[in-house]
């Protein structure tokens, strides 16, 4: 009754297998889309945090806060280095200590 | 159709009988007519199904042609993006960044019972005016109950459970440092504009969406300019002075590495800054710096080989009438002495006599190409032009010595940059990024002549009669001049500069001090050359811009000489050998 040409078969058969396709594809793109979705809106978080870490750690180092933070917990007085107290490396250090020691 | 009807109905020509099988034949008429019955049936079914399946595959290809909603969320993020970009020190230290913050909103038309809210209001919010609150419920129109919640505040409002109040986000600049910056950095507006400062110049930049991630990065240094400013906030104590500036320049390229201006103010609170005290002293204050014009004068004539450092000028004479106005120095100096020891003993009388060697259109020329005489540019928008003045008579005379003539100090230290890194004139910037054309510089004296200045600039320093003692902090090989003016508002107050260049051989960086009417400070013990001297009643730049500067050298060498190659193997390794 129904006839069909090997042409029609086969557009029948490829739009068969579209319409079952489709929305698998599309079913899959969506839960991916999801996991997408989740990462992005962690990585935003994480960002956010990173960032108010960020802020929060450049104001808590800051010179001013250091000092005072220093000043308020700390007895010891800090002296400024001048130039003949920088070393370049440890072993120039040493060698200038025992000259002193020697002297 | 009759006969058929008619039952009685014989026919007489019929030879045989036959019978219809009626009921074969009603049966096959039902079938027939059942098929074309089922046959619609099926037509319709399938008319159905056709058009369903037409529908769900229209409706998947409608469907499948969508964009996805992944796009949309990435819009979401752009929508997140911060509106300003941040702006970070020349070490990548944080100095601007933003925060997500809050308005608090009240529509009036939602509180059901306004007496408990106000009391409500009245209770965590004290410092509310409850006239003004009550006023705008009235009103039922939309209004703001508090700009920029504190996250206490907030959660507060929240704990009210009140449908009428909103809690409108928005985005805030956040400066970590507080007042270090904030003669640089500038403010921004409620709607995020930068209004003056860095973020009114860079407005579009730090606006610029495309270049989010990516900091802006200014040449300042934030430990530096912290050692600055405390010692200029120091010397303000000390030296009972109403205002100070510092400004550290390298000048090699003209790299701003700490611009200081005291007093300053909090650009986290949002207040209209329109005291004159708070004017950027460095770029916007214009003043007569005396002294330090001292340097360009000779410079010139060195250059124009009218003289050589040692060229000993005879008959100074201790005073001088120029038109009405009687010129002097502020002590007696020899009547003779060398170009080189006017510059050091700093003598008005030796320098006008040098400028008019030089003549008034070499040292009008002069001054303009050095960027002295008309607005500087610079990355902030608060930039002074110094006065117009005509050359008229005795200009000459005065400006040789650096009165009568004003500029910002940001113009001066750029002036004594170009005098010191060889001769070439460099441009101040604020802009790490913005790098320094070295093959199309502009000349302004010959290396030979700079090295010559940076030579007498350092015994202005070291010579027992220089005027620069305090600065000779050990290793850095200091180099300077003072400048001691009168205010030209107020001539009872002083403006006391020094203006330092380090390390003299092969300067690296120029350092400005500058105080706005200090006093003498009895207090102080003095180490001079190894002695300590007390009581001192004297208020010129050496005992008070100078001392401040070697304090400053002291505290801010060790990073400079760490940080810098140059600088360390030049002085570091030499004295550890």
């Amino acid at each position: 009754m129904l006839r069909f040409n090997r042409k029609k078969l086969i557009i029948c058969s490829i739009y068969v297998s579209f319409f079952i396709a489709i929305p698998i594809i599309k079913n899959e793109t969506r839960l991916i889309e999801k996991k997408i979705q989740i990462y992005t809106s962690q990585i935003l978080f994480l960002e956010k945090n990173l960032l108010e870490a960020n802020l929060e750690f450049q104001y808590l180092t800051s010179p001013e806060i250091l000092t005072n933070k220093i000043n308020e917990n700390i007895d010891t007085k800090y002296n400024n280095l001048k130039i003949s107290e920088i070393y370049l490396n440890f072993e120039d250090f040493i060698s200038e200590q025992k000259k002193q020691q020697k002297f | 159709m009759k006969n058929k009807n008619n039952k009685n109905f014989i026919n007489q020509n019929q030879k045989s009988f036959f019978f219809d099988d009626f009921l074969e034949i009603s049966l096959k008429q039902k079938k027939i007519h059942k098929s074309k019955i089922s046959e619609d049936r099926l037509y319709i079914l399938f008319s159905v199904f056709f058009s369903l399946i037409l529908i769900f595959s229209i409706s998947i290809f409608s469907i499948s042609i969508q964009p996805s909603k992944f796009q949309e969320y990435k819009k979401v993020d752009q929508n997140s993006l911060f509106l300003r970009r941040d702006v970070v020190d020349r070490n990548g230290q944080l100095i601007a960044s933003n925060i997500n913050s809050y308005h608090a909103a009240v529509k009036p038309r939602l509180i059901k019972n306004k007496e408990n809210f106000i009391i409500k209001i009245k209770l965590n919010f004290p410092e509310l005016s409850l006239v003004e609150l009550k006023k705008n419920l009235k009103n039922k129109k939309y209004f703001y109950l508090k700009k920029r919640l504190t996250e206490d505040e907030k959660n507060k409002l929240w704990s009210f459970g009140e449908k009428g109040i909103i809690i409108e986000p928005f985005q805030s600049r956040i400066y970590p440092h507080g007042q270090l910056f904030s003669h640089v950095l500038g403010q921004t507006d409620e709607e995020n504009y930068g209004i003056s400062g860095i973020e009114k110049f860079f407005d579009k930049d730090l606006k610029n969406i495309k270049k989010n991630n990516d900091p802006l990065f200014l040449t300042l240094d934030t430990n530096i300019q912290f050692l600055i400013k405390t010692e200029l906030k120091r010397a303000i104590e000390v030296f009972n002075a109403k205002a100070a500036g510092g400004l550290l320049m390298d000048v090699t390229n003209g790299e701003v590495l700490s611009l200081v201006s005291l007093p300053d103010y909090n650009v986290n609170i949002r207040n209209n800054i329109s005291d004159l005290k708070y004017m950027n002293q460095i770029t916007k204050g214009v003043y007569e710096l005396g002294s330090v014009f001292k340097t360009f004068t000779l410079a010139l004539a060195i250059e124009e080989n009218i003289l050589s450092p040692d060229t000993i000028i005879k008959n100074i004479p201790s005073k001088i009438k120029c038109s009405k106005y009687t010129i002097s120095d502020i002590h007696k100096f020899p009547e003779e002495l060398t170009a080189e020891d006017i510059l050091i003993q700093s003598s008005n009388i030796g320098s006008l006599l040098i400028g008019r060697k030089i003549g008034e259109e070499k040292l009008k020329s002069f001054l303009e190409n050095l960027g002295l005489l008309k607005s500087v540019s610079f990355e902030l928008e608060e930039i002074g032009k110094p006065l117009n003045f005509n050359w008229e008579k005795c200009k000459l005379e005065t400006v040789s010595f650096g009165h009568g003539i004003t500029t910002t100090p940001l113009q001066a230290a750029a002036a004594y940059a170009a005098i010191t890194n060889g001769g070439y004139i460099v441009n101040p910037t604020l802009n790490l990024q913005k790098e320094f054309d070295l093959e199309n510089k502009k000349s302004i004296i010959s290396n030979k002549t700079s090295s010559q200045i940076n030579k007498i600039l350092r015994k202005v320093v070291t010579d027992k009669e220089g005027t620069g003692s305090f600065a000779d902090i050990f290793g850095y090989d200091v180099g300077g001049k003072t400048g001691t003016a009168k205010n030209y508002t107020n001539f009872e107050k002083n403006i006391n500069t020094f203006i330092s260049i380090f390390p003299s051989k092969a300067p690296k960086y120029v350092l400005l001090v500058l105080l706005d009417d200090p006093k003498a400070a009895p207090q102080i013990s003095y180490n001079y050359r190894g002695q300590t001297i007390k009581n001192i009643s004297r208020n010129e730049a050496g005992w008070n811009s100078v001392y401040v500067a070697g304090k400053i050298i002291e505290k801010i060498g060790p990073i400079l000489a760490i940080n810098n190659n140059e600088v360390h193997n030049t002085h570091v390794v030499k004295k550890n050998n």
